[in-house]
């Protein structure tokens, strides 16, 4: 048990000591989720741009340019034709609406008024939505000052179990899992090899500790950093990029302990096969980097067609994604996420038993 | 009692019989060596007795105790110098031998094997700033922690140069003042003649001679060379009639003559350049080492 403790508390020093290994550790994985937050976490808050453009300055115009100030979804912007359309042109402006001179006695007067709409065709992904929005606020608008109720009354609930999440809830779970798979794969596995490279291995051979007292100080090291690597990551998406966590820290806690185990222990797999530790090093990376693009880490599995899917489902990263995401989008519960535990455990247990199997101690 | 006893010991790597059928004892308190080339079987042959290596066939045992059957209870009471191994860079030389100390369910303090390893000055020191000669001298520290009662040490000056070389010899000095006992692979004769009470020489495998330095040397080496020059030279046809002289040559201007009977000799090549009116000068004898021992029973060099 001392030699255990020892083994524990040394690995650490030596992990904090390596500042490269700290970047890796924790600037790394914060530095991703800074790109990627930044590259598409801003699509989740699309607010379109409308220029209004008031030349009657009548009452009836006056009030419809307030009733357009008060919608959330929109920024709305006042200013001449000729400003507004330059504007729009410039890509500004997703649409401006004019309404010409003479308007509001037109409508007073109960004759059919005109207002121009102008929609920047160049954003297609926009377009479409900023035409029917404008029309949809108009026909409110011209129903509503008619009188006339309304054949069709649209009548509005809101559904409180909705669970809207943006990117960067999407995101992170599934970086959190690469970081787990990264550090498992080739962190402390590789150190093994090149343990057994330096004749440290040897050394605690002939030394009365038994090596699984060795082993297991380093696993629980590396555990130790996985928490913590953990904690840095979500503490930092939810002050810089407000994610938002549903599920049971505890929860969460367990999965990264499991996928950690998980990823060592086919990290000792791939150490024990391999060559030498540079070999080792390789062999992990091709392992880890097409798993990282076909497990579904930065976006779903379930936008790609059929045959990536079955891929998908095949590596265990998948899994630790897909588990982490249910805890922490859809605040599940172990039981939840069996499936993903099982597959997980099952994963673990047979790159572990080979490790054991090929182990070598030169 | 024997320390160690090794019986017809093999050990082969597909077909090279890396050790072939060696037996001999190891003394309570003794130094004992292993000289010989690389290659020999020196390494494999520690590292079975170490417990690290099955023996193919024959027996060993350590302070009484089988290697096979026994092995736990050897590891706690032996201690171990491999020749290569790197230790961890980010420790410092007194957290190394703390951790190692962990490793053992006794074990001795920290700052008495810093000490005993000569390592005060480097004790707060990265394991990468270490030389040479500071990292062996830790890992024999390490291979202290547990107060071992049997020490092995494989190669333990190997690419050092001769001050470091020194140094560990003084460490070892240190041991065999604590009544250890050690043994110990080179291929240094220098080292073997110093260090050891006993050596066995090893080639292919084999234990080809054993005994004290200076009773190897007087069993298989009894010659000595003596070498001089002379002031004009002479022919070497000249020296053949010297005394005692057994084979004579010149390398160089150098001259160069064997002799079982060193003084009688030494007086008739000063009476013989009295006489041819010329002078000797820089004259040097050296007697036998291990190295003409070795040379003796193989024909070759130790370090070829």
């Amino acid at each position: 048990m001392r030699g255990f403790y020892k083994v524990f508390i040394y690995d650490l020093k030596m992990v904090i000591r390596q500042k490269e290994a700290l970047f890796w550790l924790f600037l790394f994985p914060i530095l991703i989720m800074v790109i990627f937050g930044f590259i598409f976490g801003s699509t989740g808050s699309l607010k379109l741009r409308i220029g209004l453009v008031d030349e009657d300055g009548s009452q009836v115009s006056e009030a419809i340019v307030q009733a357009f100030q008060e919608i959330d979804a929109l920024v709305v912007d006042t200013g001449t034709r000729e400003a507004e359309r330059e504007a729009l042109k410039d890509g500004k402006r997703n649409g401006i609406l004019i309404f010409p001179a003479g308007f509001g006695e037109k409508v007073l007067s109960g004759q059919p008024a005109e207002v121009l709409m102008v929609v920047n065709k160049s954003e297609v992904s926009t377009a479409q939505v900023t035409s029917s929005t404008l029309q949809g606020i108009m026909t409110r608008v011209s129903q509503a000052m008619s009188g006339a109720p309304p054949l069709i009354e649209l009548r509005e609930e809101e559904e409180k179990e909705v669970k809207d999440f943006e990117y960067i809830d999407f995101m992170v779970p599934g970086i959190l899992a690469m970081v787990i798979m990264f550090s498992g794969l080739t962190g402390y596995a590789l150190e093994t090899a090149t343990n057994r490279e330096k004749g440290i291995l040897r050394r605690i051979k002939v030394s009365s500790l038994p090596l699984s007292s060795f082993i297991s100080g380093g696993i629980a090291s590396v555990l130790a950093f996985s928490l913590l690597q953990t904690v840095a990551l979500l503490s930092f998406g939810a002050l810089v990029f407000r994610l938002r966590i549903r599920g049971n820290y505890l929860y969460i806690a367990v999965l990264v302990l499991l996928g950690t185990l998980t990823f060592l222990a086919l990290g000792f797999m791939i150490a024990s096969l391999a060559r030498n530790s540079r070999s080792a090093g390789l062999a992990a990376q091709a392992v880890g980097l097409p798993m990282m693009f076909l497990s579904g880490i930065f976006f779903s599995v379930e936008w790609v067609p059929t045959p990536m899917k079955v891929i998908a489902r095949c590596l265990p990263l998948y899994y630790l994604g897909d588990g982490l995401r249910g805890v922490m989008i859809d605040g599940a519960s172990l039981s939840d996420i069996w499936l993903d535990l099982a597959v997980l455990c099952g994963a673990c247990l047979a790159a572990f038993l080979s490790a054991v199997r090929f182990f070598r101690w030169e | 009692m024997a320390a160690i006893t090794v019986r017809d010991l093999y050990k082969r790597y597909g077909d090279v019989r890396a050790v072939d059928g060696i037996s001999f004892d190891v003394e309570e308190g003794e130094i004992f060596g292993i000289l010989g080339p690389n290659g020999a079987g020196k390494t494999t042959t520690l590292e079975m007795i170490e417990t690290l290596r099955e023996p193919d066939g024959g027996n060993i045992t350590v302070l009484g105790m089988d290697v096979r059957r026994e092995a736990r209870a050897i590891k706690e009471r032996i201690g171990v110098q491999l020749q290569t191994t790197v230790f961890f860079d980010q420790l410092t030389v007194r957290e190394t031998i703390d951790l190692f100390t962990a490793f053992y369910p006794r074990s001795l303090p920290v700052p008495d094997l810093v000490r005993l390893a000569e390592l005060e000055e480097k004790a707060g020191a990265r394991v990468e700033s270490l030389s040479g000669g500071q990292h062996k001298r830790l890992s024999i520290a390490l291979a202290l922690v547990n107060d071992p009662d049997v020490v092995f040490l494989d190669e333990p000056t190997t690419g050092l140069d001769p001050q470091a070389r020194r140094r560990i010899w003084e460490v070892v000095g240190h041991l065999r003042e604590q009544g250890k006992t050690l043994v110990i692979t080179t291929h240094y004769i220098e080292e073997a003649e110093r260090l050891c009470d006993r050596v066995a020489i090893m080639d292919h495998g084999r234990i080809i001679a054993m005994g004290s330095p200076a009773e190897l040397v007087r069993e298989f080496v009894a010659e000595s060379t003596i070498t001089f020059r002379l002031r004009p030279p002479l022919e070497v046809e000249a020296l053949r009639d010297i005394k005692g002289a057994l084979e004579v040559g010149m390398d160089n201007g150098e001259y160069r003559v064997v002799t079982r009977t060193p003084q009688e000799t030494l007086g008739d090549i000063f009476a013989l350049a009295y006489r041819r009116g010329v002078e000797a000068e820089e004259i040097n004898m050296r007697k036998a080492s291990l190295e003409d021992v070795f040379l003796r029973l193989t024909g070759r060099r130790i370090r070829s």
